[in-house]
């Protein structure tokens, strides 16, 4: 089987400092990707790379068999995006920035209205379907970047913490749409500080530490490998970090002292 | 630096100090004031690290507005103070030198103190710690009085000094006591007012008045010059004062009739009412903000940012059936969505907004100021319009054409600019398109328009024959923004952020002038030769067709 996203030592600088430093991955149809590392340490632009947001890579990176390199745009008709923070022209309403949207991928305005109309009461929030987002909450938000990202049913998702404002009952719904949507064959990138959802959701994990991948696997594997209980731990350990419950330990005492 | 530093560190002092003094005031009305004055201090040490604005938090716009618009006000309390010489009636005098002042104030007020006052992150800052949201209010409001009072004695300050000289000392103090009740007037006032209107509509509402207000006092400050000069010529300011029980409702009544007692020092019922007047009204404001407002403001603030989603009516810039005449402009169905997208955010947004109605304003009015100024010169109605029709007064146009293409870049801003990263999430194969569609919404939506508007009066005057001067004028601001655009550098539209605008703004206005004095010269020119003005048209035509077709080979390598 073809993979959907080939990378080939991917490298990538800014100024003298080397984020990405030889990254080879393949991603293909039906994964759900966990992402994973530390601050700084490259996920996401790895993912403006592949989204074509973040110029002067060295290395080779394929999606859906186009070399993204050679500057083509045919292949985000594929793909849909969630970017970290929720940047967003706020001043539209839903109903615009959706249609509007839909509309730059080709798709006929009436059409993309309904269905984002229909996507957004699914969502529980048609009461502000016509209000400028500027007014939404941070869950609601989300929600709009999620149905904007899947508008034009893409068969590749980039979701950096896709999960952060929504409400429980809706992270739920959002899981099933996720794993659903792998079913479908679609493949999910899945960038998260979240351990424990990573961990759930994911078939694959991959964990980039210092702009190199560390380690690379289902859940299972990895945890039979490295003995560790569970992704936080694996995470800990991979990325050299075990004096956490020192710094625990110093930080309470200090609290306890000065308290007046 | 260190100087300057301990400078501002030893007023911040006097002004504590001062608050010490009068701190029975705020405890009387339930204000912990401990912490108010820890609040006021700490904000006043933070707009000291803020060097370039007085209110930094409130005024994000560029460091050269604020200095403009400091200069517009030491411009204003000079006017304002040459008044004072002026041999008019103490009364009338300083109504008119007083309702200066207070709409100084209250435009001040309300464009740049209403982010202080309707600031949310003190909430969530300060409300979380052992507080009442009266004594955070309390500090809001002692913060923007304290600039406001100060800008408020810049703006009088000329015309108190002059006041020691035509009325004397005891009227230059009364003066002083007035500018303070005036201050405090305008800031509970507006205070009241926000809280009226959150209370029946919601944020957005109150978002969007300010910002028309913004929008009306900029173009009022820009052209107030012009119409100073034309009140004394319309009105006859000698006549006798007779009060009548209406004048009670106008508020510079109340505060210019103290003055006309002091230097007068005639005592008449209708002065009496009017000074009462003054007094109390104010205080009441005080006295119902202290008791109703103040303690529960801070959670009205809450409403700012919520908006009522149900039954509202659909009003955006949704077009779901094409509209055939923007489908004429934009054939492309790309281009389309672009041009309707790039329409809907600039009509929402409103520090966009902010920037560009003001000078599509001074570009509709300014032609027709130069045109009534030929007005004046004549005897009769019909005369002067036959004398001006045989001029060539119509190329007075060009003054809209130069405003119009200098706000050209500005579509290339947003405040959202963030959000500009669809442009590369999504599958489109070259930044023309989205720019394409945001020179025809610039054109189309604002140029155009306000090109038509203009235009009217001089319709009416030149009647059919000027349609022909109206196609170059139009041709010409076209081919002046496409050359404009050529040798700007390309951005996408609603890319960049406000804050760090960088056009070089003074050579724009040396090309626009250079370029529409040619095409001016040029127009004026065509009338001298037979047919010159149709090979003018053709000519024009043929330069915009041919810089069009070259005028978008660019690439996403070019978009900076």
């Amino acid at each position: 089987m073809e993979p959907v996203i080939k990378i080939r030592d991917l490298h990538m600088s800014y100024g003298k400092k080397e984020v990405l430093s030889g990254i080879d991955l393949d991603v293909y149809r039906g994964q759900i990707i966990g992402y994973i590392g530390t601050n700084g340490a490259g996920k996401s632009t790895t993912v403006k790379i592949m989204l074509g947001i973040v110029d002067g890579f060295a290395g080779s990176v394929e999606i859906l068999g186009e070399d993204i390199g050679l500057g083509g745009v045919e292949y985000k008709r594929k793909i849909g995006y969630i970017p970290e923070t929720a940047e967003i022209y706020d001043t539209l309403t839903a109903r615009e920035y959706l249609t509007f949207i839909g509309e730059l991928y080709g798709m006929q305005a009436g059409v993309t209205e309904k269905k984002a109309r229909k996507l957004v009461s699914l969502f529980c929030i048609e009461d502000v379907y016509n209000s400028r987002i500027a007014s939404y909450s941070k869950g609601m938000r989300q929600k709009v970047l999620i149905i904007a990202s899947l508008l034009h049913n893409p068969d590749i998702l980039f979701y950096d913490e896709p999960l952060s404002g929504l409400d429980a009952n809706s992270v739920m719904v959002f899981k099933d749409i996720m794993a659903g949507l792998a079913m479908e064959g679609k493949t999910i990138f899945y960038s998260s500080h979240i351990m424990d959802v990573v961990e759930k959701i994911s078939n694959r994990i991959v964990l980039i530490n210092e702009g190199k991948i560390v380690a690379d696997g289902s859940f299972d594997e990895l945890k039979t490998k490295l003995k560790e209980g569970s992704l936080e731990q694996i995470f800990n350990s991979l990325t050299g970090f075990n004096e956490h419950e020192g710094i625990a330990d110093d930080f309470i005492s200090t609290i306890i002292e000065v308290r007046p | 630096m260190n100087n300057s530093t301990d400078n501002t560190a030893l007023k911040e002092f006097t002004i504590l100090k001062f608050l010490d003094k009068i701190k029975w005031i705020y405890e009387k009305s339930g204000v912990d004031y401990n912490i108010m004055r820890k609040i006021f201090k700490l904000k006043l040490i933070m707009d000291q690290r803020r060097p370039q604005t007085a209110l930094a938090s409130s005024r994000k716009e560029p460091k050269e507005d604020n200095n403009y618009f400091n200069l517009v006000y030491a411009i204003f309390g000079l006017i304002i103070g040459s008044f004072i010489f002026l041999p008019y009636p103490v009364f009338i005098k300083m109504n008119l030198v007083i309702g200066m002042i207070m709409f100084m104030i209250m435009s001040t007020m309300i464009s740049d103190y209403s982010s202080v006052l309707l600031d949310l992150r003190d909430k969530n800052i300060l409300l979380t710690r052992p507080m009442n949201s009266k004594t955070i209010n309390a500090a809001k409001l002692t913060h923007i009085l304290y600039y406001l009072f100060s800008l408020n004695l810049a703006i009088a300050g000329p015309s108190i000094a002059f006041s020691v000289f035509v009325y004397g000392v005891p009227f230059s103090i009364v003066y002083l006591i007035v500018i303070l009740f005036i201050s405090a007037f305008v800031v509970f006032f507006t205070s009241i007012l926000y809280y009226a209107i959150l209370n029946f509509f919601d944020g957005e509402r109150l978002k969007d008045f300010i910002n028309y207000f913004q929008i009306i006092l900029t173009v009022f400050m820009s052209l107030a010059y012009q119409f100073i000069g034309r009140i004394f010529s319309l009105v006859d300011l000698k006549a006798a004062y007779s009060p009548k029980l209406w004048h009670l409702l106008v508020p510079t009544t109340w505060f210019a009739a103290p003055l006309y007692i002091i230097s007068e020092k005639a005592i008449t019922p209708a002065m009496i009412a009017f000074s009462m007047a003054g007094v109390i009204i104010p205080v009441a404001t005080l006295v119902l903000y202290i008791k109703k407002v103040g303690p529960s403001f801070e959670k009205k603030l809450l409403k700012l940012n919520t908006h009522y989603g149900k039954n509202e009516k659909i009003r955006d810039g949704l077009n779901i059936r094409r509209n055939p005449i923007i489908s004429l402009f934009c054939r492309e169905r790309l281009e389309y969505t672009f041009y309707y997208f790039i329409k809907s955010v600039v009509a929402n947004e409103r520090k966009l907004k902010l920037k560009l109605y003001p000078t599509f304003a001074f570009a509709a009015i300014f032609p027709l100021l130069f045109l009534f100024n030929q007005f004046n010169r004549f005897s009769t109605f019909e005369q002067s319009i036959k004398s001006l029709s045989q001029g060539k007064y119509y190329l007075y146009l060009y003054l809209s054409c130069l405003f119009l293409t200098s706000s050209l870049l500005i579509f290339t801003y947003s405040e959202k600019f963030k959000g500009a990263w669809i442009y590369k999430a999504i599958p489109v194969k070259s930044p023309v398109v989205p720019i394409k569609a945001g020179l025809k919404v610039f054109f189309l939506r604002y140029v155009l328009p306000v090109l038509l508007i203009s235009s009217i009066p001089f319709m009416l005057i030149y009647k059919v024959a000027f349609l022909k001067h109206l196609l170059i004028i139009i041709l010409n601001s076209m081919l002046a923004c496409l050359i404009y655009f050529n040798l700007l550098k390309k951005h996408l539209p609603l890319s960049r952020d406000f804050s760090n605008q960088q056009d070089n703004s003074e050579r724009m206005i040396l090309f626009n002038l250079f370029i529409f004095g040619l095409m001016t010269a040029l127009h004026y020119a065509s009338n001298l030769v037979p047919y010159g003005i149709y090979i003018y048209t053709a000519v024009v035509l043929i330069l915009f067709i041919i810089t069009w077709k070259v005028s978008f080979n660019f690439d996403w390598k070019d978009i900076t």
